[in-house]
């Protein structure tokens, strides 16, 4: 398992910098007396490009990575980080659409779900008072401008002050 | 459970039905509006939008916000407020320079005049060209003998690459014929902290940003581009006066995205020209040493704004600056 | 001496009941900024720049300043607590202070770091009281060439911070760097790498990176354990440092009062560069580097001194030169502006009372904040308390808000979780954050001082070698490069002999999984 998540990471850096080495030379590196938008960019591309370069040659040649003493994950242990990903990209999906209240109503619920699946009703309630206070400290008191969506409770709790 | 269910149906349709009668905007400003601006803090520029965002609330009834979008020129600003939403919560406090100037030298993002709605025109900032106080050169004649003397080593700095300050430098030289560098900066103040380092020799910034520093002693004004004499300054000469037919003044102005709703736009202009016209305005305007004239708005703007791009263009041409 | 009777005339002035009102409000909304991430100095200042239009111009004057440096004390907190830094300044301090909180020492860590802000914040205005004209003249000499070469150094202490592989270490660096170039190009306005969406002209965002980098990816890691998540030690060990922890904190408070002071002159470095120069200091010079990532109090000391300190020095280029170096002081700036002062060379003559009543109300607003804050430090490590189930919720509700906050765009909170998603990756691979988020801090001021210089030189590098300021900056990073290489090498040798490997490039049981 690490392996593989060590390559992948290492293979991420090293395509991410051969992409942007590529853009910057269409951006123009210019010269060292009138360097262009391209020239940073371009260095430091090159740079990283050398290094995950160095580390993917130093992995494939089987150099490893020292032990871990603590056993790495297993899929087992991976079930909740990738549901909590799976809840929050749910959220970014419905933030805007559903507004602040609702989803994250939607949220804290689907957190505390994550964390102990056992007991729906203590966190239908916990995650009301949190959205609750939540929202009355940041829009009504502070007045942070959160996403209204389809049900704008901002405007209906002022129009009630 | 029916009961239930009902009582939730009819909670909904009250908090929806709530919603919609809320949806509509009857007066506009009800949230702070957000007014852009193409530098970095601290410039004279920077300074007026600010200042012109503080007096206008009693005026708006909502407070105006300004937010720093430096670069360019004033270029990623306007980039930046082309692509905003025209509700009349996104405005800029731009100048000449990205409206009428750079777009005829460079390819820019947006149509200056047409993805936009002109709303007012508050001030004008004129540029002069200043040396340390301690400096070797006395006047603009001397700083294009030494540029001719050393091609490429007198350096000059101005807000932004293509400010009016860079631009009017860049067009003597050419009419001289001698090379300077042009080294960017992004905003008045970086570049006068350099030029007070020795590191930049010329500062070609607003006279505004340079007026504490020319009172204290530490600059020395060599000239100034305008069409007159700047007030303030009655003994330095402009370039037209030192024979060089350069003028470029740096107005600025209010703009918003395009197709902004009518109403809106009026309650701006008359807002802001409220704050322009204030006595404590005008004297903070003296004081800062940039002038306000009768600001024009609105369409008459627009019409302006068209006849100065022209005019430019042509000046660029006859400088030999663009085909 | 003429700078006391200046002194006694400004304590005049601060003193005023009306003047300590100001500064506690001022204080007390910076702490908050400083706490509450997005949420940042510049935008609470805008929404009370109209208030100081009411009020007299040196109260005004006092309350903005005091949401300056006061932003700096709460930075830490939440850094300290949770690992995410509140203000950039404060991003080194997750590193040790969320060790310390975790061994059950929160209260410690909070400690030294509210009394190491005090000291160094009270000793920095006595620094500018005696010595701001001088100190503004030498900034000057900055030029971009040596922005530039300063700009390297820092990046080369990046090197210092690592806990382990140092290829990884500066590979962060270089993915930093050009995450930071991501954006509108100052000087020629072309889109880069902003693949035809408009979010992106303005930049990733260091926010979004830094929420998701170290509060979600934190997160993310912590929920693969299958039993409950105890993240910090139940048994709180005390609430305020012990004498030990005031002994071993003592010179990392001085040295980072130094560098912080002297760093906070250059406009737009200042303090976060200031903090983490005092943690790669810090490691250097200890006699035991391997408690550094574990919860050294030394630290915590360090940078957060060093960033109070830069936070007092930051207001001099203000004050005597009229420069504002960033946003938060160019607000003070129109402050002063409204009501018809002129900050720059002629302010000391021309209004010493805002001179020497500002500056003196900075030494009152620092008691006031170590007497807001030393209390408090009972309550937020309460929250150390707290089941995981219900913290880990808040947290993600907090960094949400907190970069929604600042460009009302959702754009923001994908980007958050794109980093969460990397900054996950990045901890099971032992890819550290803390270079990637400098690094991209550092980036445009780098790029910037490196295109001003090689236009001013005609091309020719050797102006960061000719002129001296760079050239000793650049020899010290040379330096420090060397010995960090040498370093790591003569360890890595000790360690392959006792069987470990601290490199994570040695030569363990190939295969290992």
């Amino acid at each position: 398992m690490k392996r593989w998540m060590n390559r992948i990471s290492t293979l991420f850096l090293f395509g991410f910098s051969v992409f942007i080495l590529s853009l910057s030379l269409r951006l123009k590196v210019g010269s060292f007396k009138n360097p262009g938008a391209g020239f940073a960019p371009f260095l430091a591309s090159l740079l990283l490009l050398s290094l995950s370069g160095v580390i993917l040659v130093k992995d494939l040649l089987g150099v490893s990575e020292r032990d871990q003493k603590v056993p790495f994950v297993t899929w087992k242990n991976l079930i909740k980080p990738i549901n909590l990903m799976l809840a929050l990209i749910g959220y970014g999906l419905l933030f805007t659409v559903l507004g602040y209240v609702v989803a994250t109503f939607l949220l804290m619920l689907a957190m505390f779900i994550i964390y102990q699946p056992k007991r729906w009703g203590p966190h239908v309630i916990t995650a009301f008072i949190i959205v609750g206070v939540s929202f009355l400290i940041f829009d009504v008191w502070l007045r942070v401008p959160l996403p209204k969506g389809i049900f704008d409770f901002s405007s209906f709790i002022r129009s009630w002050w | 459970m029916k009961t239930r269910q009902t009582i939730l149906l009819i909670a909904c349709a009250i908090l929806l039905g709530l919603n919609v009668s809320m949806a509509a905007e009857p007066n506009y400003p009800t949230k702070p509006v957000e007014l852009s601006v193409g530098v970095e803090p601290g410039g004279g520029i920077d300074l007026s939008a600010r200042m012109i965002a503080e007096r206008i609330k009693p005026h708006l009834g909502q407070e105006m916000v300004v937010v720093n979008k430096p670069g360019a020129g004033g270029r990623v600003a306007l980039t930046f407020l082309s692509k905003a939403k025209p509700d009349g919560y996104s405005l800029t406090s731009v100048g000449d320079p990205a409206i009428v100037l750079i777009p005829h030298l460079e390819k820019v993002m947006y149509d200056p005049i047409d993805d936009f709605t002109s709303v007012i025109q508050y001030g004008s900032f004129n540029i002069g060209y200043s040396v340390l106080a301690d400096s070797p050169f006395q006047s603009i004649k001397d700083l294009i003998a030494f540029a001719r003397a050393n091609p490429e080593k007198l350096t000059v700095c101005s807000m932004a690459v293509d400010s009016p300050g860079s631009i009017g430098f860049q067009a003597m030289a050419l009419h001289e014929g001698v090379k300077v560098k042009i080294v960017p900066f992004s905003g008045s103040g970086p570049a006068i902290s350099a030029v007070l380092g020795g590191h930049v020799t010329v500062a070609g910034t607003s006279l505004s940003s340079q007026m504490p520093h020319i009172k204290a002693k530490k600059f020395r004004l060599l000239a100034v581009m305008g069409d007159e004499r700047d007030p303030a300054y009655p003994e330095t000469p402009t370039l037209k006066e030192l024979g060089y037919p350069i003028v470029l003044e740096s107005w600025y102005y209010i703009y918003g995205p395009k197709n902004m709703e009518k109403p809106v736009v009026k309650k701006l202009e008359e807002a802001f020209r409220k704050v322009i016209d204030s006595p404590e305005f005008t004297k903070f305007a003296q004081e800062r040493l940039f002038w306000v004239k009768r600001p024009v708005a609105g369409e008459d703007l627009r019409t302006a704004l068209v006849r100065r791009h022209k005019e430019h263009g042509e000046l660029l041409k006859k400088l030999g600056m663009i085909k | 001496m003429d700078v006391l009777n200046s002194a006694l005339y400004g304590f005049q002035i601060s003193l005023q009941p009306i003047n300590l009102l100001y500064c506690l409000i001022g204080v007390i909304l910076g702490t908050l900024t400083g706490v509450l991430p997005g949420l940042g100095p510049s935008g609470t200042i805008a929404i009370l720049l109209p208030i100081t239009f009411h009020a007299p111009a040196v109260s005004s004057v006092i309350m903005l300043a005091g949401i300056f440096y006061g932003a700096q004390y709460g930075g830490s907190i939440t850094s300290i607590l949770v690992s995410i830094p509140g203000e950039p300044s404060s991003i080194v301090t997750c590193i040790d202070g969320h060790q310390m909180a975790r061994h059950g020492r929160a209260g410690p860590a909070l400690g030294i770091s509210a009394f190491g802000s005090f000291i160094a914040g009270t000793i920095g205005v006595i620094g500018l009281m005696l010595v701001a004209s001088p100190l503004a003249t030498m900034a000057l000499k900055f030029g971009p060439p040596e922005y530039f070469s300063l700009m390297i150094l820092g990046l080369i202490i990046l090197i210092y911070l690592t806990q382990k592989s140092l290829i990884k270490a500066i590979s962060m660096g270089a993915f930093g760097l050009i995450l930071s170039f991501f954006g509108m190009d100052i000087v020629s306005a072309q889109p880069r790498f902003a693949f035809g969406v408009d979010e992106l002209l303005d930049g990733v965002g260091i926010v979004p990176i830094a929420m998701g980098l170290f509060g979600v990816a934190e997160t993310l890691v912590n929920l693969e354990q299958t039993e409950e998540v105890k993240l910090f030690e139940t048994q709180i060990k005390g609430l305020l440092p012990s004498r030990k922890d005031w002994a071993d904190s003592f010179w990392p408070l001085i040295r980072g009062t130094v560098i912080g002071f002297f760093l906070g002159i250059l406009p737009g470095g200042g303090a976060i560069l200031a903090s983490f120069v005092s943690y790669a200091v810090e490691k250097k010079v200890t006699k035991h580097p391997e408690k550094f990532g574990k919860g050294a109090i030394e630290g915590v000391a360090g940078p957060e001194s060093a960033n109070n300190a830069a936070s007092s020095t930051g207001f001099i280029p203000l004050l005597t030169l009229g420069i504002p170096a960033n946003v938060v002081l160019a607000m003070l700036f129109a402050g002063l502006l409204i009501h018809n002062i002129t900050p720059g060379p002629l302010l000391l003559k021309e209004h010493p009372d805002v001179f020497w009543g500002v500056i003196t109300s900075m030494y009152t607003g620092n008691i006031l904040l170590l007497l807001l804050n030393l209390p408090l430090i009972g309550m937020w490590v309460q929250i150390t308390k707290l089941p995981y189930r219900l913290l880990f919720p808040l947290i993600i509700l907090f960094c949400v808000v907190g970069v929604y906050s600042i460009k009302n765009t959702v754009f923001d909170v994908w980007i958050m979780l794109i980093f969460g998603a990397i900054g996950y990756f990045m901890k099971k691979c032992d890819y550290e954050p803390a270079p990637l988020t400098l690094a991209y801090v550092l980036g445009p001021m780098l790029e910037q001082s490196l295109r001003q210089s090689l236009i001013m030189s005609n091309g020719t590098a050797s102006i960061f070698l000719v002129r001296p300021i760079s050239l000793i900056a650049l020899v010290v990073a040379a330096f420090l490069l060397v010995t960090a290489f040498t370093g790591f090498a003569k360890q890595k040798r000790l360690q392959v002999v006792e069987g470990e490997d601290p490199l994570g490039q040695g030569m363990g049981p190939p295969g290992s999984e």
